[in-house]
């Protein structure tokens, strides 16, 4: 008896769910739309335009190359140039942080539309990850022609790249729900959130190896998604040794929960947006 | 538009099955949870309490084809029930139900984002309403053409007008393809020229689709709605035909107007008096009355009105008369009689008395009137007992749209060519 009314209420919990997903699939064409709205407006009336997504992660790299490779010697591996290295990680990092302190305040600054139009309402967040994501494009298109400036081979580790993608935009998405979400409820997470991705930012291997970590922390350090989500970035582009398959599971598993808890945590509160406001 | 039997046999688009609607305070801070914590302990379920309850228990569903008008006073709950229609915010109690493709046009040019060009802003603004991209191409032509922007459509919105932001709104809400539109406010954008346009085009969409008019224009409901709502702080006040429900509704608006008149308008009544005279023969007061002596201060064109005027004598006095002058709000001289031009002979002897002048009808333009009211002896109105000009206002409610002042009866014919 039980056991069947646990039943149909998973059966609800997901016909529920698939329903919220051909929604956003229908409105797939706005999800797009303002992710590109966002790009155009960001870049009109800039002198530099398109070229700004390039030259935020090179002009970063080059400033951490500059000190962490000749003011403060960072150890890492022997054949892999500081600067890839941290590029990889500036790039990986950028897209995160930018996703989730863009998408977090989101939902309240499209309050307009919110309280005057029906549509899934996250294809707001969403589409700010989106719009970070071809600024990430960008950034890899940059690194080919980084690798082939210093000469670096291509490194077998490629067949990880699409699996650690999924990963981290799964994970990324996942926290921009639950920040956008919380922050319509509860404008505190805008204060938080600068001073939360500083010190995640420093918790993470953006600009030093996790190699650095001392050995009895490594496992409580891989905890972090991020740490795990970078490091087999390096690993799948300049052949850097791969973090263990338990932690790549852990950040799977993260990432998985992350993003159907946040999406079903938005969807949930979603309806009191409007009155919110 | 359907005929009336077909809409009683089409199928309902929307319903509304006892709806409540209550907006929640919000609790600002943690110290301010803390209170309503302890209070909550307390003093039971104070929840529900600290909201405000927009909406109570309406019922009403809309049929295929018709075009419902909302009216009532602003916050009686009208852009509630776009909202719940719109799946903008979801009831607190009982059931919305909307059938097909809605498209919600609560404000003109809502989605635009100010950086993009005219003609960008038609596909995002599509895209919100849940268009594909192919749908939208399917229009976008005529959309610009209606519109009528031509090349500032290449141009960030942010430099348009407000005519011309509400023109590029409208041309897009009136060409995306819907089943249900739900509208606010949306004829009264533009110039002249541009709002009759926006009239032909909702004309068109009317034949095609259910539309929810919601407008503070009730000459404009009238005209455009098969059925009107009257919603009342948040309870359906009364429905049905749009010239009956407008009508009531204006007479209530009134109603409420003369209630407050006896307290505080008064004094502006008075400020806008003049009084000259004598004082043999003092007006104390005058009042306004319906046909069955109630005091009223707004009349339909058939409505009765009857001026009671209470004297007061210093001495006993056997040529005096009464005179009632109406005037238009901006001072045209209406109509004017007095007893002397009726061959009255008027014996008053009492200290006080009262006296009353009927008008069986009013057939006047809707309107301000203003009534002046005299005492005097032998017809000399240049020395009067008591002359009070402006002494009372009242308002003629009503559906015609003549111009001037004075309804004359007419009739036109057909035209008969030749």
């Amino acid at each position: 008896m039980r056991c069947a009314s646990d039943r149909s209420l998973n059966v609800t919990v997901i016909t529920l769910m698939v329903e919220h997903f051909k929604r956003l699939v229908r409105y797939r064409g706005l999800l797009w739309n303002l992710a590109v709205s966002e790009l155009k407006s960001k870049h009109r009336q800039t002198a530099l335009g398109m070229l700004w997504a390039l030259l935020q992660p090179v002009s970063l790299m080059v400033v951490y190359a500059v000190v962490f490779s000749v003011f403060v010697n960072v150890p890492i591996r022997q054949g892999v140039p500081y600067a890839l290295f941290a590029y990889v990680g500036l790039v990986t990092w950028l897209f995160f942080a930018t996703s989730f302190s863009t998408g977090t305040t989101s939902v309240v600054s499209q309050m307009n539309l919110i309280t005057k139009a029906s549509f899934p309402r996250e294809v707001i967040p969403l589409s700010k990850l989106i719009a970070s994501g071809f600024d990430f494009l960008i950034g890899w298109g940059c690194f080919l022609l980084l690798l082939a400036v210093y000469g670096m081979p291509f490194k077998p580790m490629w067949f990880l790249f699409p699996w650690i993608l999924c990963v981290h935009v799964l994970f990324t998405a996942g926290l921009v729900l639950w920040g956008a979400a919380l922050y319509v409820l509860k404008r505190d997470v805008g204060s938080v959130m600068p001073l939360l991705l500083q010190v995640w930012m420093f918790l993470s291997p953006v600009i030093y190896p996790s190699s650095l970590i001392p050995e009895k922390y490594q496992s409580l350090y891989l905890i972090n998604p991020m740490a795990t989500i970078i490091e087999s970035y390096r690993s799948a582009t300049l052949g850097v040794p791969a973090p263990s398959v338990a932690a790549m599971g852990t950040a799977s598993i993260i990432a998985i929960v992350a993003f159907a808890s946040g999406y079903a945590y938005f969807k949930h509160v979603e309806v009191r947006f409007a009155d919110i406001m | 538009m359907p005929s009336k039997l077909e809409i009683d046999h089409a199928e309902n688009m929307i319903v509304f099955e006892q709806v409540s609607k209550c907006y929640m305070q919000q609790t600002k801070t943690l110290l301010e949870s803390w209170r309503r914590l302890g209070l909550w302990n307390a003093q039971g379920d104070q929840a529900q309490e600290s909201g405000f309850w927009a909406l109570r228990e309406l019922s009403f569903s809309v049929k295929r084809g018709e075009t419902l008008g909302i009216i009532g006073d602003n916050g009686a709950g009208k852009s509630t029930i776009l909202k719940l229609m719109a799946g903008i915010t979801v009831p607190t109690h009982g059931r919305v139900d909307v059938k097909g493709r809605i498209s919600s046009l609560i404000e003109l040019g809502a989605g635009f984002n100010p950086d993009l060009t005219g003609h960008e802003n038609i596909y995002l603004n599509g895209a919100v309403q849940g268009l594909s991209r192919a749908e939208i191409d399917g229009c976008v032509a005529r959309i610009e053409e209606f519109s009528g922007l031509g090349s500032f459509l290449n141009v960030p919105v942010k430099y348009y007008s407000s005519g011309m932001y509400a023109r590029l709104g409208f041309a897009i809400a009136a060409h995306v393809k819907a089943d249900v539109i739900i509208t606010d406010e949306i004829l009264a954008v533009g110039d002249a020229a541009f709002q009759r346009q926006c009239l032909r085009k909702f004309k068109d969409l009317q034949a095609a689709s259910t539309i929810i008019f919601v407008s503070h224009d009730l000459t404009r409901v009238r005209e455009v709605c098969s059925r009107v709502l009257w919603v009342r702080q948040g309870r359906l006040h009364c429905e049905g035909d749009p010239e009956k429900v407008v009508e009531a509704y204006l007479l209530a608006v009134q109603q409420e107007r003369d209630r407050n008149l006896r307290t505080e308008v008064v004094l502006d009544q008075e400020a806008a008096e003049s009084r000259r005279g004598t004082g043999e023969i003092e007006i104390v007061e005058v009042a306004t009355c319906n046909e069955t002596g109630e005091p009223r201060m707004a009349f339909r064109s058939d409505d009765v009105l009857v001026v009671r005027i209470s004297y007061r004598l210093r001495k006993p006095c056997h040529d005096a008369g009464f005179g009632v002058n109406i005037m238009s709000h901006d001072g045209v001289f209406v109509h004017g009689t007095n007893t002397f031009i009726s061959g009255m002979v008027l014996n008053m002897t009492r200290e006080s008395g009262i006296i009353e002048l009927r008008y069986p009808s009013l057939p006047v333009v809707p309107g301000t009137y203003w009534l002046t009211v005299g005492v005097t002896s032998d017809n000399n109105w240049s020395v009067p007992y008591d002359l009070r000009e402006r002494v009372r206002k009242i308002e003629v409610l009503g559906t015609r749209r003549d111009g001037g002042v004075v309804c004359l009866e007419h009739q036109w014919s057909r035209p008969v060519e030749c």
